[in-house]
Order: C-alpha cells, then structure tokens, then sequence
C-alpha cells in the first residue's frame, strides 16, 4: 500500500481567486486592496505598493515603455499615477490611493515585460507613504469585489482583449 | 462569423452610474488637428469616426473608458484635451450619493 504524501504548502505562498473568460485566463491577488480603475494596492505599516491587475497588463499586451510619477511627488487617489505604453496603445494609470511616492520600480526601466509576467509582484509600479488610508477606504474594492467587476469587465471587453476595434 | 462588437448597452454606466452623467470625453483641438486618425486606430470603444459634416472626430462620447487617455498619447499634435481628472473625480463622489455602488 503506498503511503500518501502530504507535501507541505510553502509559506507565504499567495494566493488568487482564477477565473478563465473566452480562453483568457485572470487571477486577481487576495490579499491586495484594489481601484475600479484596475490597479491595486499591497498596504505594509504605512506603506502602500501600487500596480496594475492582471486585466490591465492582458488589455495592453506586451508593455514597451512604464512611466510614473517620481519619488515626492504626491498623489491622490483617482489620480494619474502614470502610464504603460504598448503597441495597442497607451494607457493612464489610476492610483488606487493617497500618498507621496518613496520608491519607483527600477527594474521595469530594462524589463518593462515584468508587468505583463508578473504583475502582482515583480512588475510593482511604485511605493507611497500613505496620507490617509481610512479616508482612502471608500475608493477601494476588496479582492473578492474586485474579482467580481473583473468577470464583468472582462467579458464586456472581450473585444479589446482579442484586439479588434469595437 | 460575427465578428466581436462591443454591445453598445455596455457603455451605458460606469460602475454603476449613467454613463452619460460623467463629463468625460474627449475634445479635439480644431486648429491643431490633421484629421491623420491615430485618434481612432488606438481607440478601442468606438468613440471615434466620421461626422455627418464629413471631418473625422469623436462620435460616441460616452463610449470613452473614464480616464484612459489613450488618444491623447497616440495625437503627433497635442489636439485632444480631456477633462480635469480632480473635478471628474468629484462629479462621481456626488453622483455617488444618487448612485451607491453595489
């Protein structure tokens, strides 16, 4: 008789809700706050990190250029926050909270790929100290809420993910 | 076979709210603009096309994804303005109070 093997789930592995739409695959990180403007945030302390979702980076496609704002500037939530450039076109990012920026993602200067690999991780677009998280709250959509308007978005705009016009 | 459209019902409301009752869209700068179309062939919600005059400009406003911006970047000559983001932002939170989310 063979014995099972319970092999140990590896710490602080995260975690995601998945879903597929058409033949396109989403996951949307759980333990992330998130905009409605599909960017989200990982709050640490005082320190919030900001990126876009997965439904974003498949919008665009291959990212070729990342610009954000630079380290003091301050910015609100609603705000341009920046703007990922592709061959599809070039879209204004939403910061899904308030604060000034402390730190911009070096990497993505040489790898702006990272966004598309890794969006959750890897391709973080910036690090700000929060103003005022609470007052932030009403802007912000949990995981599960945003994983809701995700289905949505994604099969209202299936069109734009399979790259034809509308 | 069909080919993917956008079913126009989908740009009726933004997160809940009329559409129509958010003033984003894009406005063209008639002196600068060149009618090349970039506008357009970056656009993927339709808001661009052929108006009844015959000039090449927005036809569905309210088709434009709030704060995108992408035919502002893809314009050689800076001709499209979009609306403050600061006072959009402020028309959502009072539609808000007509217009909960949820």
């Amino acid at each position: 008789m063979t014995k099972s093997i319970q092999i140990p789930k590896e710490p602080n592995m995260p975690e995601y809700y998945e879903t597929v739409v058409d033949k396109f695959f989403f996951k949307v990180r759980k333990d992330y706050l998130y905009s409605p403007y599909d960017t989200w945030a990982s709050i640490d302390g005082d320190v919030a990190t900001v990126g876009v979702t997965d439904l974003l980076q498949r919008k665009l496609g291959d990212i070729a250029f990342v610009e954000t704002e630079g380290p003091g500037s301050l910015v609100e939530q609603e705000d341009r926050l920046g703007a990922l450039e592709s061959a599809k076109a070039t879209v204004d990012l939403t910061c899904p909270v308030t604060g000034e920026v402390i730190e911009v993602n070096a990497d993505l200067e040489n790898r702006p790929e990272l966004v598309n690999e890794s969006p959750y991780e890897d391709g973080w677009l910036l690090k700000l100290r929060l103003s005022d998280l609470e007052a932030d709250r009403p802007g912000l959509l949990s995981a599960e809420a945003y994983f809701t308007l995700l289905q949505k978005k994604a099969n209202e705009e299936l069109h734009k993910l399979k790259g034809l016009k509308a | 076979m069909a080919q993917d459209k956008a079913d126009p019902s989908k740009y009726e409301n933004h997160l809940g709210i009329p559409r129509r009752l958010i003033p984003w869209y894009p406005t063209i700068d008639a002196d600068r603009c060149t009618a090349c179309g970039k506008c357009g062939e970056f656009c993927l919600d339709d808001v661009y096309g052929n108006l009844p005059d015959g000039s090449y400009g927005v036809v569905n406003p309210y088709h434009c994804e709030v704060y995108c911006s992408s035919c502002a970047h893809a314009c050689g000559v800076e001709a499209i303005s979009f609306p403050d983001r600061k006072e959009i932002k402020a028309t959502i939170k009072e539609l808000r109070k007509t217009y909960p989310p949820g």
